[in-house]
C-alpha cells in the first residue's frame, strides 16, 4: 500500500473516520491494528516477524531496566537478537556472495547455500528504533515502558513504519502514553505537511524518475553533460522522494495528534559535508552518532582514532541501506568527505558573517561544492553495480560526447530545481516546514492550486514505490 | 478560519484550469494525449455508433498488417480494428469480452490477428496483456478521463515547448527539435524487444481455449482466426533458438488446435524473404500491409460468402 495510491487515501479515511470517537487506549490499539493491516498489505508473513521482534524488545527493555546483574548479558542478547533477524534477511546472502569468490581464490570451495527469502520491507527502520528503545533503556536514558500496547503502537506505527523517521523511544513513546489533542491547527499543518509531500513525490521525484532511469541505462554511451544532469536530476529525486515521504509521515501523525520529528532540514543547502549530514535523514544520522560512533569514542581519543570512528559509522551507514558494495562505497566516499573537512577546516562549522556580500558569494560556493560532492556519492548508491558506477564517471571524467542538443536538458533541471527550490526556500527562510500557513489566504490558496495542477500534469502513469522502502 | 477559504480558492483555481482545458478540447486548441483510456473510449463509441459487424481484435500487427478500409471495401461489409498493444491471443481475448460487455450488441463476425508471438505467455506479449486481463471482469471498468487538464498534458507541452524553443532555437531547427524533446520518448533496441517476444517460447493452447471459451459464452458463432507473416530471417532465428518448437511446428499445432476447437484459420503466415514488405522482422509495411490484405480479402470473403463461416 503505497502512500501514492487509492488504497491508501481510503485505509487512512476509515481509520480516522473512527479514530476520533475512542479514548486513547483505544486509539492505540486501533493503531496496532491498522500498521499490521498496513504492513500485512505488501505481505502478511512480514506481520509475524514484526511481531516476534516487538516482543524481544519488549521483554528485553523490561529486563534491562529491573536493577539484575545479567543487564549485560540481556543487552548483548537483544542486539544480537536484532542484528541476528536483520542480518540473514537483508546480509547473509550478500555476504555469502562476497565469500565465496574471496574463498576460491585460496583454493577452497566450502558449500555456502543461497538463502531463497524476501526483504522484509523497512526492516532496516524498525529494527534501528527497537535497538534504540532497548538500549536507551540500558543506558538508563528512558524507563522501560510496562504497557505492551503502547510499545507495540509505538514499534508498529504506520506512518513511518516502512522508511523512518526512525524516532527515539524518548521522543515518541510518551506520546503513546496519554491523551492526544488533535486542534484545527494540527490538521491544517498535517494536510499542508501532505500536500507538500506528495508533492514532492508525484510531482518532482516520479516525473523525473524516467529521465534518471534513462540516463543511467545508457551510461556506456551517453554524452557527458546528460551523465552530468542524469546525477544532477538522481540528486533532485532522491530528495524530493525520501523527503516527500517523510512529510506524509509527519502530515499523517499531525492527524493523528503525533508529533513526528523532522528528518530532512534543507540538506542541499548545507554549505559544508558535516552540516549537510545534520540536514539529511536526520534520525539515521543521530542514531548512529548517539550508538555508534560516540560509543566507539567519538573524536575524544585521538586524532587518528576520530577518523577510523568516522569512516567506521559512515561505510556502516552505507551498509544499512543495502547489501551492496555500491551502498559501502557511498558510505565510504562519505567517510572521507567527513575526515577531508576535518582535517581542512577541523570540523569548524559557518563562521561567516552573512551580511558581508563576500561571505555570502563564499557561501553560496560552498553550497554549490558540497551539493556536488553529495551528487558525485550518490552516483554509486543510485548505479545497480560497481562496473556500472565506475563507466557513468568515466564517461563524466573523459569528458565523453559534446555539449550538442544538451541545452534542453540544462533547461529541465533548471525547471525541477526551481520546483524544488520554491517549496524549500521559504520554508528554510522562516526555518519552518509550515510557514506557509502564516501568509494570506489568497497567495496560501493560488500556491495550493499551483501544486494541484502541477502534479495532475507531472504525475507518473503509474504509482512509483518510494525509493526507501528497498531498504 | 483561514484554512477554508484558502481550500476554496485553490478548488477554484484547479476548476477553472479544467474547464479551461475542456474549452481547448472543444474549440480544437489542444488535443486529448493518445492513452489507453481514450484507445477504449474511442473504440466504444466508435462500436456504439457504426455498428460494424466484422470485428478483427489484435495487436500493432493487426494495426500496421491490413487494412481495414481495403478490407472492408474488398467484402462489402464494415469492418473495425481493434489493436491494443502488445496483446497476446489471451490478452485479445480479453478485449473482445471487454468490448461484448461495453456494448449493446453483438458482432456477426470476429477475427483474432496474430503472428507466432502472440501464443507465447513467457514473452513481452503477456505482461502487457496483463493490463487488458485486468479490464475483462465485469468491474474492470476503464478509467474514464478523470481530468481534462491531465489528457491533454502532451498538447500542453508540446505548446510550451514550442513557445520555449523559439527562445533559443533556430525556425528551421523547430521541427526536429521538438521530434527529439516529444513528452512520450520510446527508445526500442529491435534486437532486444523482439528477443523479449520470443522469450522462453512455448504455445499457449490455453490461450486459443479461452478466446473459443469467449465466444462461445457469447454465442459468437464460429470465431476466426487470420495468422500473419513474418519475414524469413526471423522464422530462421525463431527455428534456430528453439528447435523443439520451429515456425512450422507452430503452424502445425495452430491448425490442430483450430480444427479441434471449430475455430476458422486463415493461414497467411508463410515467412516471407521480401524485407521491403516489412517495417522489422514482424511487423508489416505499408506495401506489406497491402499485399496481406490482397491475401486475406478472397479467402475471407469466401469463408464468409460460403456460409462456412456460420454452421
Amino acid at each position: 500500500m503505497l502512500y501514492n495510491s487509492l488504497e491508501f487515501a481510503l485505509f487512512l479515511l476509515a481509520i480516522l473516520t473512527v479514530y476520533y470517537c475512542f479514548s486513547y487506549r483505544a486509539q492505540n490499539v486501533l493503531l496496532i491494528l491498522a500498521s499490521y493491516f498496513f504492513y500485512g498489505w505488501w505481505d502478511w508473513r512480514f506481520c509475524g516477524l514484526l511481531f516476534f521482534l516487538t516482543l524481544l524488545n519488549y521483554f528485553s527493555a523490561l529486563a534491562l531496566h529491573s536493577e539484575t546483574p545479567q543487564r549485560r548479558t540481556y543487552l548483548c542478547i537483544n542486539i544480537t537478537g536484532n542484528l541476528a533477524v536483520l542480518g540473514v534477511f537483508k546480509y547473509y546472502n550478500f555476504f555469502i556472495e562476497s565469500l565465496a569468490p574471496a574463498l576460491s581464490h585460496l583454493g577452497l570451495h566450502p558449500y555456502l547455500p543461497i538463502l531463497h527469502i524476501i526483504l522484509p520491507i523497512g526492516i532496516s527502520f524498525y529494527t534501528f528504533q527497537m535497538m534504540g528503545y532497548t538500549i536507551d533503556v540500558y543506558k538508563g536514558r528512558f524507563p522501560a515502558v510496562r504497557d505492551f500496547i503502547s510499545v507495540a503502537a509505538y514499534m508498529s506505527f504506520f506512518p513511518q513504519l516502512l522508511a523512518g523517521p526512525i524516532e527515539r523511544a524518548g521522543r515518541m513513546l510518551p506520546q503513546f502514553q496519554k491523551p492526544r489533542s488533535v486542534d484545527s491547527r494540527m490538521v491544517s499543518s498535517g494536510l499542508l505537511l501532505m500536500l507538500i509531500g506528495f508533492f514532492k513525490k508525484i510531482a518532482i521525484a516520479d516525473s523525473i524518475s524516467p529521465e534518471v532511469d534513462s540516463v543511467f541505462s545508457h551510461a556506456a554511451t551517453a554524452p557527458w553533460p546528460e551523465l552530468v544532469g542524469g546525477l544532477w536530476l538522481y540528486t533532485i529525486q532522491i530528495y524530493c522522494d525520501f523527503s516527500g515521504y517523510t512529510d506524509i509521515a509527519r502530515g499523517v501523525g499531525r492527524l493523528l495528534g503525533f508529533e513526528i520529528m523532522i528528518n530532512f532540514n534543507h540538506p542541499y543547502f548545507a554549505a559544508n559535508i558535516g552540516e549537510f549530514w545534520r540536514r539529511w535523514h536526520i534520525s539515521l544520522s543521530t542514531w548512529l552518532r548517539d550508538y555508534l560512533y560516540i560509543p566507539l569514542g567519538g573524536s575524544r581519543e585521538g586524532v587518528f582514532k576520530t577518523y577510523r570512528n568516522l569512516m567506521l559509522t559512515m561505510v556502516l551507514c552505507g551498509l544499512w541501506h543495502g547489501a551492496n558494495w555500491t551502498f559501502v562505497t557511498w558510505g565510504a566516499l562519505h567517510g572521507m568527505y567527513l575526515c577531508g573537512y576535518r582535517l581542512l577546516f577541523g570540523g569548524a562549522g559557518d563562521n561567516t558573517s552573512r551580511t558581508l556580500p563576500a561571505a555570502r558569494a563564499i557561501k553560496l560556493c560552498s553550497i554549490l561544492l558540497t551539493f556536488n560532492l553529495v551528487a558525485l556519492a550518490w552516483l554509486f548508491f543510485r548505479a545497480p553495480g560497481m562496473s556500472e558506477a565506475l563507466i557513468y564517471l568515466q564517461g563524466i571524467i573523459l569528458l565523453r560526447g559534446s555539449w550538442e542538443n544538451c541545452l534542453f536538458y540544462f533547461w529541465r533541471i533548471v525547471f525541477y530545481i526551481a520546483l524544488v527550490l520554491l517549496i524549500d526556500i521559504p520554508q528554510y527562510l522562516h526555518n519552518n516546514h509550515t510557514a506557509m500557513l502564516e501568509w494570506p489566504w489568497v497567495l496560501r490558496g493560488l500556491i495550493y492550486g499551483s501544486m494541484i495542477i502541477f502534479m495532475i500534469l507531472l504525475a507518473s502513469g503509474n504509482e512509483i514505490p518510494f525509493i526507501y522502502f528497498q531498504f | 478560519m483561514k484554512m477554508p477559504r484558502a481550500v476554496i480558492l485553490c478548488l477554484c483555481l484547479v476548476f477553472t484550469a479544467e474547464m479551461a482545458a475542456l474549452m481547448m478540447v472543444r474549440t480544437g486548441r489542444l488535443e486529448q494525449d493518445k492513452s489507453l483510456q481514450k484507445l477504449l473510449a474511442d473504440n466504444v463509441s466508435c462500436l456504439q455508433q457504426k455498428r460494424p459487424p466484422l470485428w478483427l481484435v489484435g495487436n500493432s500487427g493487426l494495426e500496421f498488417g491490413i487494412d481495414q478500409k481495403q478490407l472492408s471495401k474488398d467484402l462489402g461489409l464494415a469492418a473495425i480494428s481493434l489493436c491494443h498493444g502488445g496483446a497476446t491471443v489471451r490478452g485479445s481475448a480479453a478485449m473482445l469480452e471487454f468490448y461484448l460487455k461495453e456494448v449493446s450488441y453483438k458482432p456477426e463476425y470476429v477475427m483474432l490477428v496474430v503472428s507466432k508471438d502472440d501464443f507465447n505467455p513467457n514473452g513481452l506479449g503477456a505482461r502487457t496483456s496483463e493490463t487488458y486481463l485486468r479490464l475483462m471482469p465485469w468491474w474492470g471498468k476503464y478509467k474514464k478521463n478523470y481530468s481534462w487538464l491531465r489528457s491533454v498534458r502532451g498538447s500542453l507541452y508540446y505548446k510550451t515547448l514550442t513557445l520555449w524553443s523559439r527562445v533559443f532555437v533556430k525556425k528551421e531547427d523547430l521541427p526536429s527539435w521538438r521530434e527529439k524533446y516529444q513528452l512520450i520518448k520510446i527508445d526500442i533496441d529491435q534486437q532486444e524487444f523482439t528477443r523479449a517476444m520470443m522469450n522462453n517460447y512455448i504455445f499457449d493452447s490455453e490461450g486459443l481455449i479461452f478466446f473459443s471459451e469467449i465466444c462461445r459464452h457469447h454465442g459468437l458463432k464460429n470465431p476466426g482466426i487470420i495468422f500473419l507473416p513474418i519475414t524469413a530471417d526471423y522464422a530462421a532465428w525463431h527455428n534456430r533458438e528453439f528447435p523443439a518448437m520451429t515456425y512450422p511446428t507452430i503452424r502445425n499445432r495452430l491448425r490442430e488446435m483450430c480444427r479441434a476447437l471449430g475455430i476458422t484459420l486463415i493461414d497467411l503466415g508463410d515467412p516471407l524473404a521480401n524485407r521491403d514488405l516489412f517495417r522489422d522482422l514482424f511487423h508489416l509495411s505499408p506495401q506489406g500491409s497491402q499485399y496481406a490484405t490482397g491475401l486475406l480479402s478472397p479467402k475471407l470473403s469466401s469463408v464468409i460468402h460460403a456460409g462456412r463461416y456460420f454452421k
